[in-house]
């Protein structure tokens, strides 16, 4: 367990450097798009959730989600100057724990993407409002009533599934977080045409996660019913077979040593 | 392995802290709702006047499935708010529709199928026949809806009259057939002016409401041999209308006629020396009430039981003479109590309506006789949104869509900020001012000149009586 812990150490340390930088472009990225967005005139007066739509934010931060998972890849590559791979293939540890500990930085990193992007939006909610009261007073002459930082969060399409209502979907959103990471390291562990294959396993898996999300809240507004019932088994039985058969591959290339 | 704790350093805690975020991030959205609460703000009078009386509501946004119930009873306002509900009662509320069609008469129909062509058409999944007709048969298809139930339909002719001249009838062939639709049959879209004005566009008020299982809707004129008053409602569902045995062809196949007659309206109370029918309404204990006009314009309500027979017999009031009168009931949280707002209009003969003038009445029922009956005037030009009575049945709280004190936008749209309460005791005056704030302004910005289809405009609705058997 411990030195699971360590070789997850191991490649934070390595990814520290890319990670800070993908997170700080994200943030400044964010806070550019918004505030052009609310400088436009057919968004006076509709507060951050509507800029947020409109500014496509919640596609950029599943594209930075998917990003900071494939960070933690670096232990297992050779790149001009890590040359670490040796080095990681010959570690006195078993190859499932090799995998664990990769999985689990993933896991960490896409972890604080989620929650940065609530922090940025929480964070953007005042310089969007000041612009919007600014703009407001100077095309209408009075102060018009501000938007409320509860009210965004909560008609916000993109935080509901951030933030999770029902315990259903909060499960399924650490599903989505540990099969992605999963996913995600495996695209890095493998070399040549299973490189190919992953991407499109994980694609596949992350179209079911998706239904999957989509499908909760459809049980939950309107009852189970039978086609419902029946896509949501098996998006959740695809999800479920391609991971398991994700697991057993990357184990496989680890024990053949793939990756050097 | 030396000093391999440090290349630990920062992950559990960047694990730790991103947890904390999500799940406080969490906790905040489930817990500081009150961000957004409901607010009542005592403006002017006693906020004891409130004592009696209940009023709730929900407040629900476009394309969102949240809502912020709200409940005022005896001066306490609870709310809560409650993610992923079930859509509004209030959109859902028991409804009757009045169709129009002019299909071909049955005399003619011999004549319209030897003449009927084929029309060439661009795609091949349906195919569209066309005929001439002299003479139509005009139909009147009533479709009443009510919350968790079937739809209904009544459909009965309202004779057959002779075009002025002879008119090309369309009717559209497909692999699936729906009885109803308007094209089913030989029909005609425009039969000119003459025949348009010939009949009536309503025959009956648009809400109906439930007696035990079966529908009842108020039957407005003397009009097709029915006198004006309450009617059962006995209709048929697609699937027994679609079960109905085939009576004609057309092109060659079998078709049910369209102007075969549907279900039917069985008189249930129409009272003597009733001009015009407005309202009715399902009261406590399976009684109904009726509202409706005699030759004076004076309105009389009348109480009625499960088998018909008048038990009370009320006059209201004395309406202004004028050529349109409704009478709508507000939504209501008992069935022992009725508000219902009256109004009268004169038109011109281009169709315009303006208001003459409006009032409110308020009717308290027990055991079959009105134990209140009483009537004021109101502002036909801002009539209440909102009314009920108290407990005691001697004042009534009232409440009106409020405009903001906020500059109107240049296309003259007003945002407005929630509403204005005022309680009325019987006897006359204002007891008690005060505004329920619903956040409604912060919805200005759909308003002025701009627009995002990302933007999701609140709307707030009074709770009908559950069931939705009735307002």
């Amino acid at each position: 367990m411990k030195q699971i812990f360590s070789l997850a150490g191991w490649n934070w340390r390595m990814a520290r450097r890319s990670y800070a930088i993908l997170c700080g472009a994200f943030a400044l990225e964010q806070l550019a798009v918004l505030l052009w967005q609310a400088s436009r005139g057919a968004m006076l007066g509709m507060g951050l959730a509507a800029c947020y739509e409109e500014g496509f934010q919640f596609q950029v931060f599943l594209l930075v989600f998917l990003l900071a998972g494939l960070l933690a890849g670096p232990a297992v590559n050779d790149r001009k100057r890590a040359r670490c791979s040796y080095t990681w293939l010959t570690l006195p540890m078993p190859p499932a724990a090799r995998l664990a500990a990769q999985v689990l930085t993933a896991a960490v990193l896409q972890l604080g993407v989620a929650a940065l992007q609530l922090v940025l939006y929480m964070v953007y909610f005042f310089p969007v409002q000041a612009m919007d009261s600014a703009r407001a007073m100077e095309k209408l002459g009075t102060a018009m009533p501000a938007q409320n930082l509860y009210e965004q969060v909560l008609l916000s399409d993109s935080m509901y599934w951030l933030l999770p209502r029902r315990p259903a979907q909060f499960a399924l959103l650490v599903v989505t977080l540990l099969a992605s990471a999963l996913l995600l390291t495996c695209v890095r562990l493998h070399r040549g045409w299973r490189r190919g294959a992953a991407v499109v396993i994980g694609a596949v898996c992350g179209v079911c996660c998706l239904l999957l999300f989509q499908w909760e809240l459809d049980f939950a507004l309107f009852g189970a019913y039978d086609a419902l019932v029946h896509n949501t088994l098996l998006a959740a039985v695809v999800l479920a077979a391609l991971t398991v058969f994700s697991i057993w591959w990357a184990l496989r290339a680890i024990r053949r040593a793939e990756p050097a | 392995m030396p000093k391999t704790n440090r290349f630990r350093r920062g992950l559990a805690p960047l694990a730790v802290l991103a947890l904390a975020v999500l799940l406080l991030g969490t906790a905040w959205l489930h817990l500081g709702w009150r961000a957004i609460d409901v607010t009542l703000e005592d403006q002017a009078g006693d906020p004891a006047a409130l004592r009696g009386f209940t009023l709730n509501g929900r407040i629900n946004w476009n394309y969102d499935h949240s809502s912020l119930h709200f409940s005022l009873h005896d001066g306490y306002l609870d709310t809560e708010l409650v993610f992923d509900d079930e859509d509004a009662p209030f959109l859902d509320r028991p409804m009757v529709s009045t169709d129009q069609t002019y299909v071909v008469a049955t005399s003619e129909r011999a004549n319209a199928e030897r003449n009927a062509t084929e029309v060439p058409q661009f795609t091949n999944s349906t195919v569209t026949v066309q005929t001439v007709v002299n003479r139509v048969d005009r139909m009147y298809t009533l479709r009443v809806r009510f919350p968790g139930n079937d739809t209904r339909f009544v459909r009965f002719s309202a004779g057959a009259v002779d075009l002025e001249q002879p008119l090309v009838a369309e009717s559209w062939v497909t692999d699936t057939p729906y009885e109803l639709d308007y094209r089913y049959d030989y029909a005609i879209n425009d039969p000119g002016a003459a025949v348009q004005e010939s009949w009536s566009d309503s025959v009956v008020d648009a809400r109906p409401f439930l007696l035990g299982d079966t529908p009842v809707v108020c039957w407005e004129r003397d009009y097709l041999g029915r006198a004006p008053g309450l009617y059962r409602m006995n209709g048929l569902t697609e699937a027994e209308i679609a079960d109905l045995p085939r009576d004609g062809t057309r092109y060659g196949g079998e078709i049910l006629c369209g102007t075969t007659e549907i279900g039917s309206l069985e008189p249930f109370y129409c009272p003597e020396g009733a001009v015009e029918a407005l309202t009715g309404a399902a009261m406590a204990d399976g009684s109904s009430l009726l509202l409706y006009l005699d030759a004076d314009n004076t309105l009389w309500a009348d109480l009625v039981d499960e088998n018909g027979s008048c038990t009370d017999h009320q006059q209201v009031t004395e309406l202004p003479a004028g050529d349109v009168y409704s009478a709508e009931v507000y939504v209501r949280t008992t069935n022992r109590d009725a508000v219902v707002s009256l109004s009268c209009r004169t038109m011109n003969p281009l169709g315009a309506e303006t208001p003459l003038g409006s009032k409110l009445a308020a009717f308290r029922v027990q055991d079959g006789k009105f134990t209140l009956v009483h009537c004021q005037e109101q502002d036909p030009g801002n009539t209440a949104a909102a009314a009920v009575l108290n407990a005691e049945g001697n004042a009534l709280l009232l409440g009106w869509y409020h405009d903001a004190p906020l500059p109107a936008s240049e296309t003259g749209n007003q945002p407005e900020d929630g509403i204005l309460l005022e309680v009325h005791p019987l006897t006359g005056g204002t007891s008690y001012r005060g505004l329920l704030r619903s956040g409604i302004d912060r919805d200005w910005g759909n308003l002025y000149d701009a627009y995002s289809q990302q933007h999701k405009d609140r709307y707030l609705t009074f709770d009908p009586l559950e069931g939705g058997a009735a307002t």
